[in-house]
């Protein structure tokens, strides 16, 4: 049987927000620059580089009108941004007080954590940007947790993506004071006149040179709130764990404080110790980690081990040849000893532990003088093995979950991939890595560490980084996942009832009604809950069987709902009202338009009969 | 200003930083004696497309080439949009090794996601002297077409065919990329509609 459903083409689609968010995306891609990640809708056309001091750039490319800044000018920006706006400082006490609303079902894991600071830092990147285009002001009002609406469109619109935002500034501004703010902006800087006409007055290259200039101080400034967000988010639930400890967790009943148990756990087990920052406790509730970085320890300890047997040169074994400058050994011991101990103890945010994973990078590469990747990973796994610093692996997670994706990009990346490709490397050790003599000589017990590879034990949990790239969207959708059945319901509800509701259903109706709706429907829950969906790890967890029998539950819900529509379709409608299916409308007589017509308002009373029965 | 992932495959020694930092700083060190760190590099080239000019980044990954890392090789070409397979003309079962590096790539990423491009480095060894050559440019070639990749000989040391293998697939990924965007847009041609109205515009003079 064909299934009848309205086509439900984009899951993202929210029609308050619809005309906005149809040009804003649509600037995005007309515009000639299109950054390959495509999670930046709202980085302007300047923001090619992502305001990085160390980072490596080819020749400058200002022929192509890209205004860049200096070092210096960027160092300068950052130093005069030591701390973060009211307004945004705000924001992440209210993200904070969210958290620790006893909403969600069971305690989260870490990815269901990630997945929550990850929409965050969107929001907060938005934010931020509207913030700055407001001239430091936040007209549009404090945002809110449950809100990711018009404030961060209006900021999306008013950038206008890069040039066309200069040419029609005014196209956003629905509040008065925005309005004001940039008129004052425009007559001074931009603008000869101040005139209320909205017509495209052609702008000189030094205008528009000196409008990419703010836009890119802007991009950098954001930069520089970002990384304050991020150490102020932890460093505050730092705080904040300290001071709820038990008490809070006696009310209501135990499925309620999983996040409180999150927050406290960032805190070490003594409350005496507030500074004492153990990454390991985030991994809590999420046993594979703690699993993994056993083995891992199991499989360190094994190598070291395997160091003293006469048979097994640790240098020879990774390919460290004696060409290889490797300087002083023992500064340069001493050196990546510190960067590690830097990353593990003395570092709190992503972003800091980021600054020292590329600092690693750096050391290694240019005292050691090394030339190619094939000497990096090499010796990057003998000093992991050599020092063996405890809870990297934990460390290395943490950076990849909880450092904001959008930034977590190109050099950044890339050391944190060499970290992560190391690691892998000693997890996946089996003996027939080593040599036959070797392997002979070891007693069993030795043998055991190197059976088999972490990966075939344990699986950690997929982390799928599209998520986010859809914005508020994203994390809206995360949001549902994470918090109780009836939200979860209801935003269906919702969806469906606008969909249901709308002429536009009942065109779309007409033009194609051939998709099975069990598709949509099962791509949008798989979108959804897409972090538990894609995790092996939650196969026998009660969070998968109950999200399991929430999608068959809807989609048997679904699946009669068009069971009914389709019976009252067929006994309403008349037999050929597709047969105008091809026709083009120039050609239609009146007596057929008026067929039309009356297909229609068929269409619009079943429609109503759908929605009654519905109800 | 487009950007893409190119990652670099290929034994070790065969000269895949080499070819990197040729690009990337227009230098060779014959000796490890570079200054150079092997860190993550960037380089963006010009593109002319019909008298308009693009701007490609490359975000460049070198992989370690040794067999033992092999398994490790997908973190590093994930998400890539081209791959650099390297091999060495002068020694005889390099080609062999790119070839297990192009079948990865085909079956883990995928023909349609991925522009791959076979590079045969150290020409300017087989220039002076022939007789190094020990993997025949015919049968690369052949190999190459077969396999539906790009194919060229380079040098990175005189800096032979360098420009031209980045600039080839610049060009290449630029097509893709533009026929994307434009099945995106259904055929909108990647202009600003500046004079389109907005309805939420609240100071225009038809509201």
């Amino acid at each position: 049987m064909k299934l009848f459903t309205p086509p439900i083409t984009n899951p993202n689609f929210d029609p308050a927000q619809s005309i906005r968010e149809s040009y804003g995306v649509k600037a995005v891609f007309q515009k000639p620059v299109i950054v390959q990640n495509e999670s930046e809708p709202f980085k302007m056309l300047t923001a090619s580089n992502s305001g990085k001091n160390d980072y490596k750039e080819g020749p400058s490319t200002n022929t192509s009108g890209v205004v860049k800044l200096t070092k210096e000018e960027i160092a300068e920006i950052w130093k005069n941004t030591q701390e973060l706006p009211m307004e945004l400082s705000s924001m992440i006490d209210d993200f904070i007080t969210d958290l620790k609303e006893p909403k969600y079902a069971k305690p989260l894991s870490i990815v269901e954590l990630s997945s929550l600071f990850q929409a965050f830092y969107i929001k907060f990147d938005k934010f931020a940007f509207q913030y700055l285009s407001n001239g430091g002001s936040s007209a549009a009002g404090a945002p809110t947790n449950t809100s990711s609406g018009g404030t961060f469109f209006n900021a999306k619109e008013t950038l206008s993506s890069g040039l066309s935002g200069i040419f029609a500034r005014s196209r956003s501004g629905s509040n008065t004071n925005n309005l004001r703010g940039r008129r004052n902006r425009r007559s001074s800087s931009l603008f000869s006149s101040d005139s209320n006409n909205n017509a495209t007055q052609m702008l000189t290259p030094e205008e528009i040179g000196q409008m990419m200039r703010v836009n890119e101080i802007n991009n950098v400034t954001i930069d520089r709130y970002l990384e304050l967000c991020e150490n102020a988010i932890f460093k505050k639930l730092l705080q904040v764990g300290t001071a709820v400890s038990s008490p809070m967790k006696k009310p209501n009943s135990n499925n309620n404080i999983q996040c409180i148990n999150n927050e406290n756990s960032l805190v070490g087990q003594s409350s005496s110790e507030p500074e004492a920052f153990n990454v390991e406790n985030l991994f809590r509730n999420t046993p594979e980690y703690i699993q993994y970085n056993t083995l891992l320890n199991v499989k360190l300890g094994g190598i070291l081990n395997l160091c003293s047997h006469d048979k097994f040169s640790l240098e020879d074994f990774l390919g460290i040849s004696m060409t290889m400058d490797i300087g002083d050994n023992e500064s340069l011991f001493a050196t990546i000893d510190s960067v590690f101990h830097q990353l593990i103890d003395e570092s709190i945010s992503p972003y800091d532990k980021m600054k020292s994973v590329l600092q690693l990078h750096t050391a290694m590469t240019t005292d050691i003088k090394l030339m190619s990747n094939d000497d990096y990973l090499s010796l990057l796994i003998y000093y992991i093995i050599m020092l063996n610093p405890q809870n990297l692996f934990f460390n290395c997670e943490y950076i990849k979950l909880f450092r904001y994706r959008k930034k977590l990009v190109e050099n950044e990346l890339y050391a944190l991939t060499n970290l992560d490709a190391a690691l892998t490397f000693i997890g996946s050790l089996t003996l027939e890595d080593f040599s036959e003599d070797l392997v002979a000589e070891l007693a069993e017990c030795e043998k055991k560490v190197f059976e088999c590879k972490i990966s075939d034990k344990v699986t950690l949990p997929v982390v799928d980084t599209n998520n986010f790239r859809n914005g508020s969207n994203g994390s809206s959708k995360l949001l549902h996942t994470s918090t109780e059945p009836m939200i979860q319901n209801n935003s269906y509800e919702r969806f469906r009832a606008v969909f249901d509701s709308s002429l536009r259903s009942v065109l779309g109706k007409m033009r194609s009604y051939t998709p099975p709706a069990v598709t949509t429907l099962y791509k949008k829950y798989s979108q959804t809950s897409i972090e538990i969906e894609r995790s092996s790890v939650y196969s026998n967890s009660s969070h998968d069987k109950y999200l399991h029998v929430q999608r068959s539950n809807s989609n048997n819900k679904h699946r009669q709902m068009d069971s009914i529509n389709s019976i009252l379709f067929n006994a309403t409608m008349p037999n050929d009202w597709k047969k105008y299916k091809d026709s083009e409308f120039d050609n239609l007589k009146i007596t057929e338009l008026k067929e039309i017509f009356d297909i229609y308002q068929k269409l619009i009373s079943k429609n109503e009969q759908c929605s009654n029965y519905n109800l | 200003m487009l950007q893409f992932k190119l990652v670099l495959l290929g034994d070790s020694s065969v000269g895949k930083s080499s070819i990197v930092n040729r690009f990337v700083k227009d230098s060779f060190e014959d000796l490890r004696e570079s200054t150079i760190g092997a860190a993550f590099l960037s380089q963006t080239i010009k593109l002319n497309d019909n008298g308009k000019e693009v701007i490609v980044k490359f975000e460049i990954w070198d992989t370690a080439g040794q067999e033992r890392y092999k398994s490790l090789a997908p973190m590093y070409y994930r998400n890539a949009n081209a791959a650099l397979v390297v091999y060495d003309i002068t020694e005889l079962d390099s080609l062999n090794k790119a070839k297990t590096w192009v079948e990865e790539l085909k079956n883990k990423v995928g023909d349609d996601n991925i522009v791959i491009y076979l590079v045969g480095n150290k020409l300017d060894v087989c220039e002076k002297d022939s007789s190094k050559r020990l993997v025949s440019l015919e049968g690369a070639k052949e190999y190459a077409k077969e396999q539906g990749l790009l194919f060229i000989e380079t040098s990175a040391k005189t800096g032979a065919n360098i420009k031209e293998t980045f600039q080839e697939i610049g060009e290449k990924l630029y097509d893709i990329k533009k026929t994307e965007v434009n099945t995106d847009l259904d055929g909108n041609t990647g202009e600003i509609e500046i004079s389109k109205p907005s309805t939420n515009d609240t100071t225009s003079c038809c509201s």
